[in-house]
């Protein structure tokens, strides 16, 4: 009896001091200690991390050579579309984004990752306000929309990938410029919706931003790259159709992705 | 030696969970681990060793530092209570807890596919205890040390 009435104290004594850190943490006093443990893990994060990728990324020859071939593929048309790309930009002297606006970050935690079973829904970058990283900014890689800085303190950053539940932001198809808003559905999935029943959705056609910037500049850009439609679900009776869309970039295999932190 | 062994095998089993869950994998491994250390060992200080795992944990992760802490202690005080009610060093025990606690710890802290996770979880609770086990033989019921007496 004695025995259990000190197991009751002790669980009490740590439930209070435990309630008191929680209360510290909503207030933001217990952020030095949270970066300081960051600091420390960090490295061996990056460790695990990376090997784990490179397990991962493994593939067979027959699949190289198949991957080979569609690469040079898509070369070739985006010459043309570089091409295309150039001359309008020296028309109208646009860059986007501008290669100094871009600050590589590496991955070390991926928090909501599960290999082989389920896409990670969020990021934790090694980047953190000191580094022009705060919440709101968009990460990118190779013009891959990739997804938005939740949370930063001073050296770390947590971000809510585009496939993540809670997301969602205007997208638009670059062939029949259909106009929709894409919604992330958990586990790196992504649908296109609120699309009107009098545009056009094709599968295969490219998804990208339209652009949710304020008058800071901050917020989604125009023209980062959402990924393919591979399905398109069209009812008559409904007010809009849908379409499922994948993402171009395996963002699991990422060993580091790039802050757009302005100029 | 005993003893020393057993905080050693903790420190390093509770290291690699607290890695692998905060880095690459979605899986309660932190509260396995502490599930299995109460259940074998029986021993209040896994209370304290519950609190600084989860401020580690919450730190890593971006949440709410101290929730993944009042989480743990919780369910570890619900180990200890069905110590009355339950032989706690049975693979029954170890499943249903496991199987409980990671559901639970789903529900409250987010999840990508639930069942598979919790399946998942369950087994990684029997890998654990298996090792547990068999690096620390479980002794007869008579020398067990439990907060009963």
């Amino acid at each position: 009896m004695k025995k259990r009435q000190m197991i009751y104290s002790i669980f009490v004594i740590c439930i209070l001091f435990t309630i008191l850190i929680v209360v510290f943490s909503q207030k933001n006093k217990a952020s030095g200690l949270g970066m300081a443990t960051q600091f420390l893990f960090a490295p061996l994060q990056k460790t695990v991390l990376h090997t784990t990728v490179s397990i991962m990324a493994k593939t067979s020859p027959q699949d190289i050579t198949e991957e080979n071939k569609m690469l040079k593929m898509q070369i070739a048309k985006l010459q043309l579309i570089a091409q295309d790309n150039t001359a309008l930009r020296d028309q109208f002297h646009i860059t986007h984004p501008s290669p100094h606006t871009l600050l590589p970050a590496t991955i070390v935690g991926m928090p909501s990752y599960f290999p082989g079973i389920a896409a990670p829904d969020e990021l934790i970058l090694d980047k953190g306000k000191q580094d022009g990283v705060t919440a709101g900014k968009v990460v990118v890689y190779r013009d891959n929309f990739i997804g938005t800085i939740r949370i930063s303190n001073d050296h770390f950053s947590l971000v809510t990938v585009a496939g993540n539940k809670g997301t969602s932001f205007t997208a638009k198809t670059t062939q029949t410029m259909a106009l929709g808003v894409a919604k992330g559905q958990g586990n790196g999935q992504l649908i296109l919706d609120n699309v009107v029943l009098s545009e056009s959705l094709q599968v295969g056609d490219t998804v990208v931003t339209n652009g949710d910037t304020n008058l800071n500049g901050e917020g989604v850009l125009p023209g980062l790259i959402v990924g393919k439609i591979t399905s398109v679900e069209k009812t008559p009776s409904a007010l809009f159709q849908t379409a499922n869309v994948q993402s171009l970039v395996n963002i699991a295999k990422l060993p580091l992705v790039f802050v757009i932190v302005g100029e | 030696m005993i003893g020393s062994m057993k905080y050693f095998l903790l420190f390093i089993l509770l290291l690699c969970a607290i890695t692998l869950e905060s880095t690459i994998i979605q899986l309660p491994l932190v509260l396995l681990v502490l599930l299995i250390f109460t259940i074998v060992f029986q021993d209040e200080w896994i209370f304290s060793v519950g609190i600084f795992s989860g401020f580690v944990l919450d730190a890593l992760q971006f949440r709410i530092v101290g929730s993944s802490s009042l989480f743990f202690l919780v369910f570890l005080l619900l180990v200890f209570l069905y110590e009355r009610k339950f032989e706690l060093r049975s693979v029954w025990f170890v499943l249903i807890m496991s199987g409980v606690g990671s559901l639970l710890f789903f529900v409250l802290f987010g999840s990508s596919i639930l069942v598979m996770q919790t399946l998942m979880s369950v087994l990684m609770g029997l890998i654990l205890f298996t090792i547990v086990i068999h690096v620390f033989p479980l002794p007869d019921k008579e020398e067990l040390r439990s907060w009963k007496k």
